[in-house]
C-alpha cells in the first residue's frame, strides 16, 4: 500500500467554533494520508467532528490551522476562486442531507457541476447516461426533489457528485437517511463507480456495516483521528 | 501592497506575472461574452420567471433612468436646432460696409464665386441689402447661408474671403452657433446619465444582494461543485443582462411615449438617434457589471459550508438560549420580537435598502425645483462691457433702457467690505445663518462677508421694473433718506441672514490701523479679527428700509445704499463695469436682432464699450419648449417605485421560509387568527422604524445633495448662477412615509396570506372538494 501515490494528506488540522463565550474544538490536530484508489471510512459518534473534517478535506470549509494536500497541492493555501475550480475538477461531494436545490429538477441538479466547470455537453453525455442507468433514476430525471423518495434523492446526489468524474469522492453519511435496503444499494453504487472510475472514496458514517466495506477505518473521537482497532 | 507572485493556474502553482494576469483578464473577457452564457442566462430567467419577476420590473425602471434623460437631451438638442433654424435663415451677417467696401467685396467675392458650380462654392446662397445708418450714410448688409452648419464653416469662409472696414461688424447667427449650445446641453446631461447609471446599479445591487442572501444555499451548492467568482459573476451578470434584453424594447417604447407626450405638449422637437440603442446597451452592460460585482465578490469569498448552513432562516430554530423564553412569554408579541432581534441585521439591511430609494424620491423633488428654477430664470439678452476704468456712462444706460423691448438693465456699483477694511455689526438674530463667520465685538457681532452697492436713480428705476429685484419694504427710502439701506439675505442660495425692515445696524468705517494687517490668508474672519484688534473705526448707524432678493447666486450678501451714504462709508468712486440688458419675453428673434442693432448704434460713439449678444432669449425659449422637469420627475418616481419592490421581494422570500414555522406553530396549537396577528404585529412593528428611517434618511440625503450642489460645487466654481433654495418637500415626505409603511405592512402580511391560501387549497384537495 505505501508504494501507492498519496492523494490526500491532512496535517495537524484544527477547527474551532465560537459558540457564545465558549470555544468548541471540532477537529483537534487530525492527521491522515489517503492513497489513490483507496476507500477510507471515518466513523465516530454524533458531534465527534467527522463531518467537519470531511468538509475541510473537501475544501468546503477552512481549518483554523493545519494543511490539506490533495494531489500534492495545498488546498488550504488556495484562494476561494482557485479552490472552487479545483473542487469542480477533482472532487465530488455527497452530502448527508442530499442538498439538492429544491427548485431544480433531478436532471438539472445532476448537471450543476458540468455547468459550473463549463464542460461541453459532449464531454459528459455518455457518462451521464451510464450514471443514470447505474443509479436507476432515468424515469425520475424531470421530477423535483420534493417528488422523489429519500433513496432517489440520494442517488441524484451521488450522480451529481460523480458527473465530472472526480478523482476523490467525499461522502458524508450517504446512507444516513435511508433504510437498510436502500442504504446497501447506495453503498454498492458508490463502490461500483469507484471501482469503475478508479476513484478514491472518503466516507463518513456511523454505520459499522458500511465502514467495514472500506479498505481502512479511522475513528474520530473528540476531534482526534485514530486508526480503528477491532474489539477483541 | 505586495504583488502576488504565485497562483494556481490549471491546478499548478506557477509564477504569476503581470503579463500572465493581463492574458488571463483577456481570456476571462472572452469567456464572458459567449453564446452559451447568453443561453444559460435566458434559460435561467425565463424558466424561473417568478423568481426573477422583481428584476424584470426593476430593470424596466432602471432602463427608464437611461431613456428619460437621454431622450430629453436629444429632444433639447433637436429643439435648439429647430429654434436656431427658425430664428435665422443665414449663418453670417456682415454689416456696416460702406458702398466702396461693398463694391470691392462683392466684386471680389460673390461675382467670382457665382461663376463656380454650386458644389464648388463655400456658401449656398447670399442676400445683400442696402440701408441708411443713424448718421445718414448708405451702408450695405450681407447675409450668407453656408453649405453646412457650424462655426468652422463660416470662419473658413471669412478666412477665404476676408473683409475689412472700420464699421464692419460680423455676426454669427444661431444657425451657426447652435452646435455650441448643443455641446453645452450634452455636457450637462452626460454627468446626469452617468449618475443615473450609478443609481441604476445601486438598485440592481440592492436587489441582487437580497437574492444572494435568500439563495445562499443554492450558491453554496454551486460553489461545492466548482463555481468560482468568475462563474458566479458570469451567471449573475448574464441573468441580469438577459432580463435587460427582454425589457429593452418595452422600456424604449415607454421612454419614447413619455418623451413624445412631453415634447408635443411643450412644443419642442422630438429626436431619436439609432446610435442611442448602442449607447443604451453599453450603459446597461456597465450598470449590470457594476451592480453584481460587489455582491458576487463577497459571496465568492465565503466557504460553501457556511452558505449551505446559513440557508435556513426560519424563526423556529431560534437559538437555544432564547427558545425556552419564547414559549414562556406571550404569543405572538414576544415571540415575534425575539424574531426581530434574531434577524436584526436582515431587518436593518432591508430598511436601509428600501428607504434609500424613498429618499432619492425626495431628492428628486428638490432637484426638480432646481431644474424648474433654472428653466424659469431669466438671463440677460445682451451685456455692455466697459473696457476702461471710466465704466459705463449712466446716461448711456438710461438711453438704452428707454429703447422699446428693453425690460430692464441691471448693473452693479459694488465693492467688497474686505477691500475697504469695513465691517457691519449685527445682532444675534440677524447673523443667524452665518454665526460661525462672525466675530463677537462690542454691541454685537462683526461681519465682513458682504459688499456695498451703490443704488442710484437709474439703477433704482431698473430694478423696480417687472422682473427686477424682489423687494420687501420701501426701496425708495434708500434713495430719499440719508441713513437708510437695503440688504439682501442670501449667500450661495442659502438664506443666511435674518433682517427685518426697520432694523438698525452699525456700519464700521475704517480710519486707521495700529499695526499691519495681513491679507495673505484669504479668510474673511481672520482679516476681521485683525481689524478688530488693530483697526480704528467710526460707526454709522443705519436703518434697514428694504430687504431685497436680487435673484443672483452670490457668495456674499449685499448692502445697497444711496450715493451720499456710499461716499461716506466707502470713500471711493465706483463705476459700473458691466451692465446686463434684459429684454421683453414677447420679442421675436427678429425683433431682438433689431434691438441689438439699435443698441449697437447707441454705443457706436463709445470706443471703450463693447456689446455682447448672449442670445439667452433663444436659449430660454428652447429650455421651456424642451423642459427637463418631466424627466427628473419620472426618474424620481422610479426610485419611489423601487422601494415597495424591495420590500415585497425581500419579505416574500423571507416569508416563504417561514412556511415550516407556520406549520410547526399550528401543530402546537396556534390558530390562524394567532398567526394572522403575528404577521400583522410584525408588519405593524416594521412600519415604525420604516417611518423613522424615511424621515431621517430622507432629510439626510436631501441635505447632502443641497450641500453638494450649493457649497461643495460652488467652492469648486461649478455652482449655479441662479437662485434656488433648499426644499424638503413635506408632500413628498408624506408620500414616502405612506409608501414605506404600506409596503412594510403588505410585504410582511402577504406571505402569510399566501401560505394560508395554499394550505386551504391543499386541504380542499385532500377532502375531495
Amino acid at each position: 500500500m505505501e508504494d501507492r501515490k498519496i492523494i490526500l494528506k491532512a496535517e495537524n488540522v484544527i477547527k474551532q467554533y465560537k459558540q457564545y463565550d465558549t470555544t468548541v474544538t471540532a477537529v483537534n490536530r487530525a492527521n491522515v494520508e489517503i492513497y489513490d484508489g483507496e476507500m477510507v471510512a471515518i466513523i465516530g459518534s454524533s458531534g465527534s467532528g467527522k463531518s467537519t473534517f470531511l468538509h475541510i478535506c473537501a475544501g468546503l470549509d477552512r481549518p483554523n490551522s493545519g494543511k490539506i494536500y490533495i494531489r500534492g497541492n495545498d488546498i488550504t493555501a488556495m484562494t476561494a476562486d482557485e479552490l472552487g475550480v479545483f473542487r469542480g475538477n477533482f472532487m465530488g461531494m455527497v452530502f448527508q442531507n442530499h442538498n439538492l436545490i429544491p427548485q431544480f429538477t433531478a436532471l438539472e441538479n445532476i448537471l450543476i457541476p458540468t455547468l459550473m466547470c463549463n464542460k461541453p455537453d459532449h464531454s459528459y453525455e455518455e457518462h451521464f447516461k451510464k450514471l443514470v442507468a447505474t443509479l436507476n433514476i432515468h424515469d425520475r430525471l424531470h421530477h423535483l426533489p420534493s417528488e422523489l423518495s429519500g433513496g432517489q434523492q440520494q442517488r441524484v446526489s451521488i450522480a451529481r457528485a460523480l458527473i465530472n468524474r472526480p478523482q476523490i469522492v467525499f461522502a458524508d453519511e450517504p446512507t444516513g437517511n435511508l433504510d437498510r435496503a436502500n442504504a446497501d444499494e447506495v453503498l454498492e453504487l458508490l463502490i461500483k463507480t469507484k471501482e469503475e472510475l478508479g476513484q478514491t472514496l472518503l466516507i463518513v458514517t456511523h454505520d459499522m456495516k458500511i465502514a467495514e466495506r472500506a479498505d481502512r477505518i479511522l475513528v474520530m473521537d473528540n476531534g482526534n483521528l485514530t486508526p480503528y482497532k477491532k474489539k477483541q | 501592497m505586495a504583488h502576488r507572485k504565485d497562483k494556481y493556474v490549471d491546478h499548478v502553482l506557477v509564477r504569476y506575472t503581470p503579463k500572465q494576469a493581463f492574458k488571463d483578464a483577456l481570456a476571462a473577457i472572452g469567456r464572458f461574452f459567449t453564446y452559451s452564457n447568453l443561453k444559460h442566462g435566458f434559460r435561467s430567467v425565463t424558466g424561473g420567471f417568478r423568481e426573477f419577476f422583481v428584476f424584470f420590473f426593476a430593470m424596466l425602471l432602471v432602463q427608464l433612468l437611461f431613456w428619460c434623460p437621454m431622450l430629453a437631451m436629444q429632444s433639447r438638442e433637436a429643439t435648439i436646432k429647430k429654434e436656431a433654424y427658425a430664428a435665422a435663415d443665414y449663418h453670417v451677417k456682415i454689416e456696416g460696409m460702406s458702398s466702396s467696401e461693398w463694391s470691392l467685396y462683392f466684386n471680389d467675392t460673390f461675382i467670382i464665386t457665382d461663376t463656380f458650380e454650386e458644389k464648388d462654392r463655400l456658401y449656398k446662397s447670399y442676400e445683400a441689402k442696402k440701408y441708411v445708418n443713424g448718421s445718414g450714410r448708405e451702408m450695405y448688409e450681407l447675409k450668407i447661408l453656408m453649405r453646412e452648419d457650424g462655426m468652422d464653416q463660416s470662419r473658413s469662409f471669412l478666412l477665404h474671403y476676408p473683409i475689412k472696414g472700420e464699421a464692419v461688424a460680423i455676426e454669427y447667427s444661431p444657425r451657426c452657433t447652435y452646435p455650441d449650445e448643443v455641446a453645452k446641453v450634452s455636457a450637462t446631461f452626460v454627468p446626469i446619465i452617468i449618475a443615473m447609471g450609478l443609481l441604476g446599479s445601486l438598485i440592481l445591487l440592492v436587489l441582487y444582494n437580497i437574492r444572494i442572501n435568500h439563495y445562499k444555499f443554492r450558491y453554496g451548492v454551486y460553489m461545492s461543485f466548482g463555481a468560482d467568482f468568475e462563474k458566479l459573476f458570469q451567471t449573475a451578470a448574464w441573468e441580469l443582462f438577459s432580463i435587460a434584453l427582454l425589457t429593452f424594447i418595452p422600456s424604449l417604447v415607454l421612454g419614447l411615449i413619455i418623451q413624445i407626450a412631453v415634447t408635443v405638449s411643450l412644443g419642442g422637437a422630438m429626436a431619436f438617434s439609432p446610435a442611442l440603442i448602442l449607447w443604451a446597451v453599453l450603459w446597461q452592460l456597465c450598470v449590470i457589471l457594476l451592480a453584481v460585482f460587489p455582491s458576487v465578490r463577497i459571496l465568492a469569498t465565503k466557504t460553501p459550508t457556511s452558505l449551505i448552513v446559513a440557508g435556513d432562516n426560519s424563526n423556529y430554530v431560534s437559538s437555544p438560549r432564547t427558545s425556552f423564553r419564547i414559549f414562556r412569554k406571550s404569543f405572538p408579541m414576544h415571540y415575534e420580537l425575539y424574531g426581530f432581534w434574531r434577524f436584526r441585521r436582515y431587518y436593518a439591511t432591508l430598511l436601509v435598502s428600501a428607504i434609500v430609494f424613498s429618499s432619492l424620491f425626495l431628492c428628486g423633488f428638490f432637484i426638480n425645483s432646481m431644474v424648474t428654477a433654472s428653466e424659469n430664470t431669466k438671463t440677460a439678452e445682451f451685456s455692455l462691457i466697459a473696457n476702461s476704468n471710466e465704466g459705463i456712462d449712466p446716461l448711456l444706460i438710461e438711453e438704452i433702457a428707454d429703447l422699446e423691448g428693453v425690460q430692464y438693465i441691471s448693473w452693479e456699483n459694488s465693492i467688497d467690505a474686505t477691500a475697504i477694511n469695513a465691517y457691519i455689526v449685527l445682532n444675534n438674530r440677524q447673523r443667524s445663518g452665518i454665526s460661525s463667520k462672525t466675530v463677537k465685538t462690542n454691541g454685537g457681532y462683526a461681519d465682513n462677508n458682504y459688499k456695498y452697492s451703490l443704488i442710484d436713480d437709474t439703477l433704482y428705476s431698473q430694478v423696480t421694473r417687472e422682473g427686477g429685484w424682489q423687494i420687501e419694504g420701501d426701496l425708495s427710502r434708500v434713495m430719499n433718506e440719508p441713513n437708510c439701506i437695503a440688504v439682501s439675505e442670501y449667500i450661495n442660495n442659502s438664506r443666511s441672514l435674518n433682517f427685518k425692515v426697520g432694523d438698525t445696524v452699525k456700519l464700521a468705517v475704517f480710519e486707521m490701523s495700529h499695526g499691519s494687517i495681513s491679507y495673505e490668508v484669504p479668510d474673511n474672519k481672520y482679516i476681521l479679527s485683525q481689524l478688530l484688534s488693530k483697526g480704528e473705526f467710526h460707526f454709522v448707524t443705519v436703518e434697514v428700509a428694504a430687504i431685497v432678493d436680487t435673484g443672483d447666486n452670490d457668495d456674499r450678501y449685499m448692502i445697497a445704499m444711496s450715493g451720499e451714504l456710499f461716499d461716506s462709508v466707502v470713500h471711493k468712486e465706483i463705476n459700473a463695469m458691466k451692465a446686463d440688458i434684459f429684454v421683453s419675453e414677447a420679442l421675436s428673434h427678429e425683433e431682438t436682432e433689431l434691438l441689438y442693432d439699435k443698441i449697437r448704434s447707441s454705443i457706436a460713439i463709445f470706443d471703450a464699450i463693447t456689446l455682447d449678444n448672449l442670445r439667452s432669449g433663444l436659449a430660454h425659449k428652447t429650455a421651456q419648449k424642451s423642459s427637463a422637469t418631466p424627466a427628473v420627475f419620472i426618474c424620481a418616481s422610479v426610485f419611489l417605485l423601487i422601494a415597495p419592490a424591495v420590500w415585497l421581494f425581500s419579505q416574500s422570500m423571507f416569508g416563504a421560509k417561514r412556511k415550516i414555522e407556520n406549520e410547526m406553530l399550528s401543530a402546537f396549537g396556534a390558530t390562524d387568527a394567532d398567526l394572522g396577528k403575528l404577521y400583522l404585529f410584525s408588519g405593524g412593528v416594521l412600519t415604525v422604524p420604516a417611518t423613522v428611517a424615511t424621515v431621517v434618511i430622507g432629510w439626510g440625503v436631501t441635505e447632502f445633495i443641497y450641500w453638494l450642489i450649493n457649497e461643495f460645487l460652488t467652492s469648486l466654481g461649478m455652482g449655479a448662477d441662479f437662485r434656488y433654495s433648499y426644499s424638503f418637500s413635506i408632500v413628498g415626505l408624506l408620500v414616502c412615509i405612506l409608501v414605506s409603511a404600506a409596503s412594510a405592512m403588505i410585504a410582511t402580511y402577504k406571505p402569510f396570506a399566501k401560505w394560508k391560501k395554499e394550505r386551504d387549497a391543499l386541504l380542499r384537495k385532500h377532502l375531495g372538494e
